[in-house]
């Protein structure tokens, strides 16, 4: 019977120890993914600039084209805008682009400032010449870039230490609980 | 004719509502629309063939503007993003010009501030009028005059400048005319003809309502269409490149437009084109188009009116001999 028990707190602080661990690897992970998702997002506003100024394509098709080529999870943004426009379902391409960041959000490490930037941008998409479409884009782009600059210090800073304080975390825990 | 769907998309909802109403009551009134107009701060606007009226929230039309409710500016914005896709960039040329083509061949004017950058108009911007004017085919309306303008000799089609006051139905005509060519002969109990290769150069997309570079409307199976091309260069470049028998083009009125016309004259292409005026003497009293009295270069000269509705041929003549008819 005692030697069930020890089992039992032994299994459970390897349990308790395992979940710090792997909560803190997903906080570290979230800062290592949110500078790549940030890079891909800039790329893909590239992209969406190249279709508005030199192919003049209309915002559904632009935002499908930049969706087929731009890597998950970045291309949801996208896609979901492009499918609720070309539907119909949103009143606006504001509207559509909204929906596409509410998508994004679900999916990615982005933080809300950095879907904020993006919301901004989406109230300026479409509305405008294209001397207007550049600005917005450009303004989207500067402030993309020092968002990536930030979520880099912070990787830099955060990844490798949260799992090890996850790990530490689980371990204080366990010998409160011991 | 129902108003088409593609120009109802394109409506603020307000009064995509008020006109389904309307369609209710009347149907008789929406079918035979002509023109929807919104302006800021003002009511509705229908033109139709019955005549015109402000259009009411209950789907009735009154002639009090002031019983109509007003249309505000953030729906006419809404109009002009709908009807360029969201994608205003993509069509600064085309609101540059003043219009934008809705799929069908539908056409909306545009109004509003003219910004002028180093004295060229830049954009019209904000908007505060629009005009939906809803494109109607008229499907035979040249069976009458294409016996008249066939030559026995190649290109077997005589060069032929349709004259008539604005609305008097020449582009409607020209349209038909190149749909007739293009698909040939013969016509029911009339002559039989050959098909000919048919070009039109729509500098502003009236003749064959392009969408996306698309003819909308019935233009003939071997027909091309320049859109939005200026007459000039447009009669060039389809000499160039195009080999046709026949060049359409709508509303010649430049110097330079003439010398294309020479042009094609030597190629041994025959042209359909139109004027304003009233009469063949007020035409070639317009400065640009006087060397046509001296050396006419069209061979039938149609004058219309609008007697007996929009296209009426009052008189088909050479322009050596302008007391004649053909």
């Amino acid at each position: 019977m005692e030697n069930l028990a020890i089992w039992f707190k032994a299994v459970g602080a390897v349990l308790v120890l395992a979940a710090g661990g792997a909560g803190g690897w997903i906080i570290g992970r979230g800062y290592q993914e949110r500078p790549a998702e940030l890079r891909a997002v800039r790329q893909a506003l590239t992209g969406l600039r190249n279709e508005i100024l030199y192919r003049s394509a209309s915002l559904g098709q632009a935002w499908s084209e930049v969706a087929r080529r731009t890597p998950p999870p970045v291309n949801r943004l996208f896609a979901v805008a492009a499918e609720s426009l070309e539907k119909g379902e949103a009143g606006s391409a504001s509207f559509a682009w909204e929906r596409g960041v509410a998508s994004l959000a679900t999916v990615s490490s982005l933080t809300s400032s950095d879907l904020e930037i993006l919301r901004a941008l989406g109230q300026g998409l479409g509305n405008s010449g294209r001397d207007g479409q550049e600005r917005v884009l450009t303004l989207a782009d500067q402030e993309l870039l020092a968002a990536e600059a930030a979520a880099d210090a912070e990787r830099e800073k955060n990844a490798r230490l949260w799992p090890y304080l996850g790990v530490a975390l689980g371990a204080s825990l366990v010998l409160l609980l011991i | 004719m129902p108003v088409p769907e593609s120009v109802l998309s394109v409506l603020p909802d307000r009064v995509r509502g008020w006109l389904a109403d309307l369609a209710q009551r009347s149907p008789q009134t929406t079918d035979t629309l002509e023109e929807i107009r919104l302006r800021v701060g003002q009511p509705v606007q229908l033109v139709g063939a019955g005549g015109e009226g402000f259009l009411r929230e209950t789907g009735q039309l009154t002639s009090d503007p002031r019983s109509a409710p007003p249309v505000t500016a953030a729906e006419v914005g809404e109009t002009v993003r709908r009807a360029s896709r969201h994608s205003v960039y993509a069509y600064e040329e085309e609101i540059r010009q003043g219009f934008l083509t809705l799929p069908g061949g539908h056409r909306m004017g545009i109004a509003g501030r003219c910004v002028m950058v180093a004295g060229q108009l830049k954009t019209i911007d904000p908007v505060s009028g629009l005009s939906l004017r809803l494109h109607r085919q008229f499907t035979g309306l040249a069976e009458p005059l294409l016996p008249k303008i066939l030559s026995p000799t190649p290109p077997y089609v005589h060069s032929t400048l349709i004259i008539s006051p604005p609305g008097g139905g020449k582009t409607s005509l020209l349209r038909d005319l190149a749909r007739l060519l293009s698909d040939g002969g013969p016509l029911p109990g009339g002559p039989s003809f050959p098909a000919r290769k048919v070009v039109i150069v729509d500098e502003r997309s009236e003749l064959a309502g392009c969408w996306q570079g698309i003819p909308q409307l019935s233009v003939g199976c071997r027909t091309d269409v320049l859109d939005r091309c200026p007459k000039a260069e447009g009669i060039i470049m389809s000499l160039r490149g195009m080999s046709p028998d026949v060049i359409v083009t709508d509303e010649i009125g430049r110097p330079e437009d003439l010398l294309a016309l020479q042009e094609a004259e030597n190629a041994g292409v025959a042209v359909l084109a139109s004027a304003h005026g009233a009469s063949w003497e007020e035409v070639v009293e317009r400065p640009a188009l006087r060397p046509l009295r001296e050396a006419p270069f069209f061979r039938r000269v149609v004058v219309l009116s609008r007697r007996r509705g929009p296209g009426t041929v009052e008189k088909v003549f050479h322009p050596a001999r302008p007391a004649g008819t053909v």
